[in-house]
């Protein structure tokens, strides 16, 4: 089973929203240890959420770069997906819920993939980021290596916590 | 007001501002740079740079944990 980072974020309302990414299950734990705060510093720019937990199957506290309190525009249904080819030619989806509007290309439905916050997570999708002196490369959950991000639009999604 | 370029020679002129191989650049200082000079709109094609393998990236923290975003001319 593919090792997994999951961010639960969270809106002005408090309504939470996960974001799962998945690793190949040999990647070794320190490599695992060191990579989750830094691809929540990946995410953080992009989305106006508050983070309310992140873990490797167990919670870590990152209130110091990432706290919990949401900006006032932040809405878990303001998402953007982006959609990734793996290795194996599967089609893998990965959405950011509070998703900043000023992300994407004014006028448009797409993400501004040259934004410089963008970029370094569509990299870090692509190619992985070395940390804790190995290689943290995301997969899809059949530890799929991901190759190719192939586009990233706006995705408005529904509540999970209807009211 | 600037020449109107071709697709080829938008993605030319963003690969003819990297540095040369060997040389690696931060992401952001490179967009930058792009984004003041006379075809910004040039920044769009890294990625068509990156598909065609002309140009890689690397990504690190430094010793404060901070993202490290590095491109390099292949």
């Amino acid at each position: 089973m593919a090792v997994s980072f999951y961010y639960t974020i969270v809106d002005s309302d408090g309504d939470p929203s996960t974001v799962e990414i998945f690793f190949n299950d040999s990647t070794a734990f320190a490599v695992l240890n060191a990579g989750i705060t830094a691809v929540a510093g990946l995410i953080n720019p992009m989305v106006t959420g508050g983070l309310r937990t992140a873990g490797i199957r167990f919670e870590v506290d990152l209130s110091g770069s990432w706290g919990p309190v949401a900006q006032l525009i932040a809405d878990v249904q303001e998402k953007a997906e982006f959609s990734m080819r793996t290795v194996g030619g599967f089609l893998s989806r990965l959405n950011l819920p509070t998703f900043d509007e000023s992300f994407f290309v004014p006028g448009t439905a797409q993400v501004d993939l040259s934004d410089d916050d963008v970029a370094a997570f569509v990299d870090f999708l692509e190619d992985g980021i070395t940390v804790g002196g190995g290689l943290l490369a995301p997969t899809d959950y059949r530890e799929d290596g991901i190759i190719l991000v192939e586009k990233a639009t706006e995705n408005w999604g529904k509540r999970r916590n209807a009211r | 007001m600037p020449d109107r370029m071709t697709e080829q020679q938008l993605a030319d002129y963003a690969e003819a501002s990297l540095p040369p191989a060997g040389t690696p650049i931060l992401y952001k200082d490179w967009a930058s740079g792009l984004r003041e000079s006379e075809h910004p709109e040039a920044l769009s094609y890294y990625r068509h740079l990156k598909k065609q393998g002309k140009v890689k990236a690397t990504l690190t923290t430094d010793d404060d944990g901070k993202i490290v975003h590095t491109i390099e001319r292949v």
